[in-house]
Parts: C-alpha cells; sequence; structure tokens
C-alpha cells in the first residue's frame, strides 16, 4: 500500500473519529444523529477503498465488503446505543459478520466455532446478567458518555498507527509491508503430504491441533475448568441454614417467617 | 481472494471501536462487551494474518483466544454480578476509591 | 608530703560519693555521717601537712608532683617516660606553705560548718527535705575547693574554680521551690559566667605565650623574661633556639599586663569585687551554713588565692597590681556604705564579706601579700562565726532574720550572743582581736603605697565598725521582741559547739601572725610574726616587686604604731557611735534617715545597681532573644515552610489526575502503547 492511501485512509478514520464523538451518548438527539450519519459516510469511504477492482481479486470482494460493512455498522451502533440489550443484540451481528469473513478465509471451523461460542453461550450470558442488573428507566450512566473525547482520539490513534504500520516499508526490521496473498496460502502446512487439496478445515485444524499443539489445548481445558470454579466460587451466596427449633428446645415461639431463613446475605 | 491489508484494517477498526467502547461507557456490562469486541477484531487479524503465512498457527491461535474470551467473559460477568450487589448500581464510577 | 596531700580532696569526694549512692535509701537521717568523717579526715591530713610543710627547708618548695598526664598535645613521646612534652595538659599538685595555709583554713572551717548543719538542716529533730542532697554537696564543694587550692597548674586551677562555682550554684539553689533561690542561683552562676570567661581568656593566652600551664614553669619563665635572662626562658621553656626565645620573651613582657587583668577578672567574679559582686548577696538565699563557709570562708577567697598564688604575673605589672588595689579599696568604702542602711542581717554580713574581701585585693595590690593571706585566714575565722551566729538567731526565728522583726535576744540566745559579740569586735577590728592585727597591716601597706586608698580603709574600717555593732545591738539589745508564734531558745550542742570554737578562733587566730616583744603596740605586741616568716618562700615576688619599686616592705617601722592607735580608736569610734545611736538613743537613726531620704534611699536600694543591670543588660538580651525567637519562627520556619509547600502544592495538582477510574486509567495506557507504537514505527 502505498502512502497515498495510507493518507486517505487516515481521513477517512479521522471523519469517522469525528462522527463517532458525536455518535456517543449524550444529551440530545441531533448529535447522536449528526455523528451516526458522519460515521456512515466514513465507512462508506471506507469499503469504497476496499472494492477498488484493480487491488483486488474479483469475486470475494463484494462479499469482503459486505460483511465488513456490517461488522463495522454494528459495531459502532454497539458502542454508541444507550441501551444495553441493544448493544447485546447488535453485538451477535458483529459476531456473524465476523464469521462470515472467516468463512471468506477459508476458516470454516473457527467461523462456526465463533457463532456457537460468542453468539450462542456468551451473549446468551450477557443477556442474562442484563436482565438481572436491569435498572428501570434511562439511568445515568448509559445516557452520558464519559471523557468521550480522549476515548475517541485513543481509538484513533490506535487505528492509524496499526493502519500505518502497514503502509510502511522499513528496511532491516523484518516488518515489511504485507505482500499480496499467494496461491502458496492455499497451502496448509500440518496435513500429512498424501492428503489432496480437498481435505476439510476442520481435518486440518484437528491434526494441527492434536500434533502440534497438544499441550496448548490441554491447558486450555484446565483453565476452564478453573474457570468454571472461580465463577461459582465468586458469586456464591452464604445461606444460613437453621431450622426452627420450636420452644420445647429453646427457640423463639413463632416459626420464623418465610423466606427468613437463609435471608441475611453476605457476599462470599 | 481477499489482500490481508484489508483484513488487517478491518481488524484494527474492530479493534479500536472496542477500545473506544471500553474507555467512554459508563455501564460495566457495556464495558465489557467492548472487549469482547476487541476479541473479534484480534480473531479477524489473526486468521488473515495466519493465511498470509501459509499456516494454521493463526487459526489455532485464534480458537484458543475464543477459550480465553469465554473464560474472561465468565469471570467478568462474575465480578459485574457482585459489583452490583455491592453497589447496587452498574456505574463504573461508583467505584472511586482509589481516588487520589 | 604529696602523700598526705592526696587523701585531702579525696576523703570528702569519698565522702560525697557515699551520700550520694547511699544517701537517701540507706542513711536519710545519718547522711552527714560521710561529710562529717571526710572533711574531718581531710582537716587531719592539712593539720599534718602543714607539720610537714614546717619541717621542710623553705627552698624546697614549691613541690609539684605528677599524678598523670591528661591531654597530650603536640610531639609523640613515650608515656612512660618523665614529661619530656610539657605542653600535654596534665594533672598535677603543687605544695608549698601557701597550699598549706589555705588547707588548714578550709578544712578546719568546713568541718566546723558541717556539724554545725547537721543541727541547722534540723526542725525538731528530724531533718530536712533534702538532707543528704545537702551534704552530697558541701561534701564535694570542700573537694572542689581543696582541689583549687593543691592545682599545680592552671587547668586543674580552672576544674577547680569551675567546680565551687557549680557547687555554689548547687547550694544556694538548695531550697530550689523557692524561686528567688532558684534566680538567685542562676545570678551567682551567670555573673561568675561573666568574671570565668575572662579568667579563661587569660588561662588561654599563658597557653598561648608559654606553652604550657605548668606554675613552676611559666613562673620561672615569667621571672626570667622580667630579668631579660633570654638563655633562662629558652630552656625552662624548651624553646628551639635564641631567636624563639627571644621572641617569646618580648611577648611574655607584652602581654603580661593583659594576662594579670584577665585572671583579675575570674578573681573579681569569684571574690565578688566591683562591678561583679551583685551575686554575693543574692547567694544568702541559700542556706546558712552555705553563707558562712562558701560565701565567707572559702569559695569568695579563692579569687585572694589566686592572685597570692600567681604573685610572679601580678607583681610583674604595675598597672596589674595598681587594678587590684584601686578595686579594692573602692569596693571596700561601697560595700560598707551599703551595709549601714540594710535591714537584712545575712545581707548585711553579704556585704560585709564583700568589703573585707576587697581589703584583700587592697592588701595584694599593695605589695603586702602576706598580710591579704593573713587576713583571709584570720576573716574565715570571725565571718564563719558571724554567719553561723546569724544563722542560730535565724534557726531559732523560725526562719526570720529582718531585723525589724526582732530584737533584744541576748537573754533567749545567750550563746549566740556572746559568740556573736565577739565575732563582731573582731569584724570591727578591736584590738587585740584576730581582726584587728590583719586588717591594720593591710591600712599600713596602703598608707604607705597609696596613701588615697590607705584614708578609703580607714574610713571603710570606721564604718565597718558602725554597722556591724548597729546589727548587734539592734538584734540583741534593748528590749526582748520576737515574732508572733516564735519561741526563741538555742539549738543544741552540735550547732553551740562550732560556736564556741570559732570564737576561741577569732580571738587567738591572730596571734600567730604577732611577735611578742616589749615595746610593741600596747606595750606587748609586734605586727608579723610567725605566720608572715611560714609564708614568705611562697609570696617571694611580692616582696621582690615591692623592693624594685623602692619601698621597703610594709610593716610599720620599728617603733611606730601610730596607725595601729589609730585604726584601733577608729573602731572604738564606731562601736560607740552604734551605741549611742541604737541603745541609748533610738530614735536618731531615724530622724536622720528622715532628714536626707534621698541619700537614705540609695544606699537602701544598693545604690540601684540590680535595677541598673537589669536595665542595661538583662532587658536589652530578653528583648534581643524575643527578636531572635520571632527570626526563628518566622524566618527560618516560614523557609522550612516554603521548602514544604512546594512538593505539597504539587501533590495537589497531581492529585487531581488520580481519578480512581478504571477507564481514566485505561485511557493513559492506551495513549502509551499507541506511543510505544509510535517509536517502533518512526524509529528507522
Amino acid at each position: 500500500m502505498s502512502p497515498h492511501f495510507s493518507i486517505y485512509l487516515y481521513a477517512v478514520f479521522a471523519l469517522g473519529a469525528v462522527g463517532l464523538y458525536l455518535a456517543l451518548p449524550q444529551r440530545g438527539r441531533w448529535p447522536v444523529r449528526t455523528g451516526l450519519i458522519l460515521s456512515a459516510a466514513a465507512l462508506a469511504g471506507l469499503l469504497a477503498f476496499f472494492g477498488r477492482s484493480f487491488l483486488f481479486t474479483e469475486g470475494t470482494t463484494f462479499y469482503f465488503v459486505v460483511l465488513a460493512g456490517i461488522a463495522l455498522v454494528g459495531a459502532v451502533r454497539m458502542i454508541t446505543h444507550p441501551k444495553p440489550v441493544y448493544s447485546a443484540i447488535l453485538f451477535v451481528m458483529v459476531v456473524l459478520a465476523t464469521a462470515g469473513l472467516l468463512l471468506l478465509l477459508r476458516a470454516e471451523f473457527l467461523a462456526m466455532a465463533l457463532v456457537i461460542i460468542y453468539a450462542g453461550a456468551i451473549l446468551v450470558t450477557y443477556l442474562f446478567v442484563i436482565m438481572l442488573a436491569q435498572q428501570s428507566g434511562a439511568p445515568v450512566y448509559d445516557t452520558t458518555a464519559r471523557e468521550p473525547f480522549a476515548a475517541v482520539a485513543a481509538g484513533f490513534l490506535l487505528a492509524a498507527t496499526i493502519v500505518g504500520m502497514l503502509g510502511e516499508a522499513r528496511a532491516g526490521t523484518g516488518a515489511e509491508s504485507l505482500p499480496v496473498a499467494s496461491e502458496a496460502a492455499d497451502a496448509w502446512e500440518g496435513l500429512p503430504a498424501d492428503e489432496s487439496a480437498a481435505t476439510s478445515h476442520t481435518l486440518a485444524v484437528g491434526a494441527t491441533l492434536l500434533t502440534r499443539y497438544v499441550v496448548v489445548f490441554e491447558l486450555a481445558g484446565v483453565l476452564l475448568l478453573v474457570a468454571i470454579v472461580g465463577a461459582i466460587a465468586l458469586v456464591r451466596r452464604r445461606v444460613e441454614e437453621t431450622e426452627w427449633e420450636g420452644p420445647a428446645a429453646g427457640g423463639p415461639v413463632e416459626p420464623p417467617a418465610p423466606g427468613s431463613i437463609g435471608r441475611r446475605v453476605e457476599p462470599f | 481472494m481477499v489482500d490481508a491489508p484489508a483484513y488487517v484494517v478491518v481488524g484494527a477498526l474492530l479493534f479500536s471501536l472496542g477500545v473506544v467502547g471500553f474507555l467512554s461507557r459508563r455501564n460495566l456490562i457495556v464495558i465489557f462487551l467492548s472487549t469482547e469486541l476487541m476479541f473479534q477484531g484480534v480473531v479477524v487479524n489473526l486468521v488473515a494474518l495466519g493465511r498470509l503465512h501459509a499456516n494454521l498457527d493463526g487459526q489455532v491461535f485464534a480458537l484458543f483466544l475464543l477459550v480465553i474470551a469465554a473464560v474472561e467473559a465468565g469471570l467478568a460477568l462474575a465480578l459485574v454480578v457482585l459489583m452490583y450487589r455491592r453497589r447496587g448500581t452498574l456505574d463504573a464510577h461508583a467505584w472511586q476509591t482509589m481516588r487520589g | 608530703m604529696i602523700e598526705t596531700a592526696y587523701w585531702i580532696p579525696l576523703l570528702p569526694l569519698i565522702g560525697a560519693a557515699l551520700i550520694g549512692a547511699l544517701g537517701p535509701r540507706l542513711l536519710r537521717g545519718g547522711s552527714h555521717w560521710p561529710a562529717v568523717l571526710g572533711v574531718a579526715g581531710a582537716a587531719l591530713c592539712s593539720l599534718l601537712l602543714f607539720a610537714e610543710v614546717r619541717q621542710a627547708s623553705p627552698e624546697s618548695f614549691p613541690r609539684t608532683r605528677l599524678l598523670y598526664r591528661w591531654i597530650h598535645t603536640g610531639g609523640a613521646d613515650d608515656p612512660r617516660t618523665e614529661p619530656a612534652d610539657e605542653s600535654a595538659l596534665t594533672v598535677s599538685l603543687a605544695i608549698d606553705p601557701l597550699t598549706a595555709v589555705m588547707l588548714v583554713t578550709v578544712c578546719v572551717v568546713s568541718l566546723l560548718v558541717v556539724v554545725y548543719s547537721r543541727d541547722y538542716m534540723r526542725h525538731e529533730g528530724r531533718p530536712e527535705r533534702g538532707y543528704e542532697r545537702f551534704f552530697a554537696f558541701l561534701a564535694l564543694f570542700v573537694f572542689s575547693m581543696c582541689t583549687l587550692v593543691l592545682a599545680g597548674n592552671f587547668l586543674l586551677l580552672y576544674l577547680g574554680w569551675e567546680a565551687v562555682g557549680l557547687c555554689s550554684y548547687l547550694l544556694i539553689g538548695f531550697y530550689y521551690r523557692r524561686p528567688e533561690a532558684a534566680a538567685a542561683a542562676r545570678k551567682a552562676f551567670l555573673v561568675n559566667r561573666i568574671g570565668d570567661f575572662g579568667f579563661g581568656l587569660g588561662v588561654v593566652l599563658i597557653y598561648w605565650t608559654f606553652g604550657t600551664l605548668e606554675y613552676e614553669t611559666v613562673f620561672a619563665a615569667v621571672r626570667a623574661a622580667m630579668n631579660d635572662h633570654v638563655e633562662a626562658v629558652q630552656s625552662i621553656l624548651r624553646l628551639s633556639g635564641p631567636a624563639a626565645a627571644r621572641e617569646t620573651m618580648d611577648a611574655i613582657q607584652g602581654r603580661l599586663t593583659l594576662i594579670a587583668l584577665l585572671l583579675f577578672c575570674g578573681a573579681i567574679g569569684k571574690s565578688a569585687q566591683l562591678p561583679l559582686y551583685v551575686w554575693l548577696p543574692d547567694a544568702m538565699e541559700g542556706p546558712t551554713p552555705v553563707s558562712a563557709l562558701i560565701h565567707a570562708a572559702t569559695m569568695v577567697t579563692a579569687g585572694v588565692y589566686m592572685v597570692a598564688r600567681c604573685g610572679a604575673i601580678f607583681a610583674a605589672s604595675a598597672t596589674a597590681m595598681a587594678v587590684v588595689a584601686v578595686i579594692g579599696g573602692l569596693t571596700a568604702l561601697f560595700a560598707a556604705t551599703i551595709a549601714v542602711c540594710q535591714f537584712d542581717m545575712k545581707r548585711i554580713l553579704a556585704y560585709s564579706t564583700i568589703s573585707q574581701l576587697a581589703y584583700m585585693f587592697l592588701g595584694l595590690g599593695c605589695f603586702a601579700a602576706d598580710a591579704a593571706i593573713f587576713h583571709l585566714y584570720t576573716h574565715a575565722f570571725f565571718k564563719a562565726l558571724l554567719f553561723l551566729g546569724a544563722g542560730s538567731v535565724m534557726h531559732a526565728m523560725g526562719g526570720i532574720i529582718d531585723l525589724r522583726q526582732f530584737g533584744g535576744l541576748r537573754r533567749a540566745l545567750p550563746v549566740t550572743f556572746v559568740t556573736f559579740f565577739i565575732g563582731g569586735l573582731a569584724l570591727a577590728g578591736f584590738p587585740l582581736l584576730a581582726g584587728f592585727w590583719s586588717k591594720d597591716e593591710i591600712i599600713h601597706a596602703a598608707m604607705l603605697h597609696r596613701p588615697m586608698l590607705g584614708n578609703l580603709a580607714l574610713l571603710t574600717a570606721a564604718l565597718t565598725a558602725f554597722y556591724t555593732f548597729r546589727m548587734i545591738f539592734v538584734a540583741f539589745g534593748g528590749p526582748q521582741r520576737v515574732p508572733p508564734g516564735v519561741h526563741a531558745q538555742e539549738a543544741g550542742w552540735w550547732m553551740k559547739a562550732p560556736l564556741v570554737l570559732l570564737s576561741a578562733g577569732a580571738i587567738l587566730a591572730g596571734y600567730v601572725g604577732v611577735t611578742i616583744q616589749p615595746g610593741g603596740f600596747a606595750g606587748l605586741f609586734e605586727p608579723r610574726g610567725f605566720f608572715h616568716e611560714f609564708l614568705s618562700p611562697a609570696l617571694t615576688p611580692f616582696a621582690s616587686a615591692a623592693s624594685a619599686v623602692g619601698l621597703e616592705g610594709h610593716q610599720a617601722v620599728e617603733g611606730d604604731h601610730q596607725l595601729m592607735y589609730v585604726s584601733a580608736g577608729l573602731a572604738v569610734l564606731g562601736i560607740l557611735a552604734a551605741y549611742l545611736g541604737y541603745i541609748v538613743a533610738p530614735r536618731v537613726a531615724e530622724m536622720i534617715a528622715a532628714k536626707a531620704p534621698g541619700a537614705y534611699r540609695l544606699l537602701y536600694r544598693k545604690y540601684y545597681v540590680d535595677e541598673g543591670y537589669d536595665a542595661a543588660v538583662v532587658r536589652p538580651l530578653w528583648g534581643s532573644a524575643r527578636i531572635l525567637d520571632g527570626v526563628d519562627r518566622y524566618v527560618i520556619d516560614g523557609l522550612v515552610w516554603l521548602a514544604t509547600a512546594i512538593p505539597r502544592l504539587l501533590g495537589f495538582m497531581l492529585r487531581t489526575w488520580q481519578g480512581g477510574l478504571l477507564q481514566g486509567y485505561a485511557v493513559v495506557m492506551v495513549f502509551g502503547v499507541v506511543l510505544m507504537a509510535l517509536w517502533v514505527l518512526l524509529r528507522g
């Protein structure tokens, strides 16, 4: 990527940043709407950049642009929406778009795993917690953003830096600009030599996972176990297990009111 | 075949948007949700760059990243629940005890 | 001989240590025993020493014994050999007739005072509060005084000097709960400090000029320098060559007056002369035995002793001798005039002490050093007697000593009355008592050398007789009256015996200085006797200086006793005037006082000297102290505050950045990551 396009990208990013700044939750509706429009414009510019045909081969570009667009639209709206439930749902959209992108990259197993785990498990958990901790009305902490300028500036700089690295060719540091993908990328390492190109991605991933990375695989399992135990331990409520002993045994005359046993709550 | 740089740009943008969300929202749950968004960006980057180097390391890494993300989401939500119980609010500004 | 001398300071010190260690717990009411025994031992040893000195030949003095080298200065020398390094600071004792006489005086009078104190410090038989402390300090004082007298070099002299000052402070402020006593102790110490400062400078100057502090060496060097003997100077001071010797000799000749005057500063302070006498009357706040011992007989005489000891230095400088004599003469008259109008018996006696000390200095200044020491010796007896007598009166009157509040005590306190009367006669210079002989010699010497001062001395003698007997007649004469609620009676034998013994001394002690031969005063007595012969080896510088000036000694020419009769007559006159004024016609005194109120008030208020000091010295010091305190508090502390204000301000400003919020920290972190990435990015 030549420096000219870097500058174009920076400009697009800047426009998007301004739009994002305006779109973050704040009082009044017109700044948000203006911000969203600006962001949309920036996105369009970005996608147009992606769609320029002479840089890319035909065919998959269209899907890329669409999926990237959906992902980014979802992401922007997710972080700017005042209601957490909407953010969660929009995040599902982002996940699905990302899965699509992964499919484009011929990582089917990963894409499906993403959908199942994220959209199926993690997001559901999030939704449960949102229901648990919901406050009625629009609490102030949802309708105002904190330090939007600093946040957007940080994000912008981050994005610009990463993208900047793409466009630079520095001698001797070994970080050259990314070359165009070649046909060699179609060949995957780790497959048995006699397998043909018709081997599925899942098989390939599985083979790599269980041969080269088997230790890490086991560790991941342990990690999941620890996380389960930890999560339960964190949230456990101590319940007083006292039974009503009755006056003959020296307890109070009345049985305790329903629900009073175990009423006292102490966080762990 | 789409070029790796394009995917990296998308991944970077997703990551940056996640950062912005993390830094600017006050709702504890939305903060963690933005963290998940950052994970998405990283996954895209990993897989794209893995394709670039023509091996499956990136994808395996992304798989483990999913595990981590799941673990993190679980524990984070447990903590959010605790914090909500403690202060009765999901506001991140309720936690300022380290104020100088 | 030296061996005997060791014990003289040592025994009282041991006594003091014993009382200090065991007194409050174990000895309590018996705390006086270590002091009595220690001082008695010292007195015995001093008498033994006197006998030994008497038997030895006069030329063998002074005998010095080096005890040990205290501070080594300069040169690497073997401490086991004889003192090759004269410049080291040592502890050495010196014995000569002067030392022997002083020691006998000090120890015997101290013993009688300690014995007296046993009853004085009791009320109805029970010891007073602080009984042990008193005797410990008293014994410590005797040790200090003996060290001072026995010192063989200026360093030990200075040590003894300061030590007696310390004991004086401790004992004046014995009743420390009384603000007057505490203030008096402070005053004594501070005024003495002024004198001691000059004294210290003198000692430093001696070291600087002579390179050593040993008496023998310094005095020999002074003698040699005064006679222009360069080689002698070189050999005595162990100088490197004739050039250095000549230089040193010139320095000695040039600085001698200054050294003498600086040393005399110390004497002015310690012996309460003008202008540093103001502490002595206030020192009467201490218990009466303290006044008797320290402020009459021993400590205040240290100045006289020092001048006599350093005769070589003083006699060599005419200026110094003049200063000594003039200050002596003036102080004598000054103090006597104040004493005439005081009502506190102890204060009258204090001013009398100042006056008599001035006599001693007058004698020294007129080259009559042996007469001065003779007067010191007799004065110790009768002044201690008078003070102890006053103490007896005070004890009987329940602590009151103001003449206006009692009278006619002769029948109630007979022993006290008689002994006090005898002491008064001696003080007044009544013929045939001790004080007459010694005082008369000084007046003679003054008449010979400085006639004007001699006349002042005669006038002072008359006044002395007057005020002494004014006191006696008012206290003991006339009808008896006591303060209400007081039952006047004599104390026990612990108090009476010293009074009797001292009165015997007051009568008889003078005869050691008198030769009995026909044709003298009153047909029998010739001044100058055994005492003077005994002392003359130690006081040669004065004699030789007198002859150098052309004056032939101070004794009256054979057969010429005019002056003696004159002074005797003046004493009788003074007594008579007091008798007339206070017994026969008591109103006369008041009438005179009413006729000249200004003069009366001036004398009564002690010439407003204390007020003068207060205005001129004390208040400005307080003022400057307050200013400095303000500076310390506002300027210096202000600077410190400023130095702390800056970090505090910085902290205050920076504190606002710490919000305690997670996301605030996260923003900074992201910016940091970006910076790092940019740095990596742009580094090429």
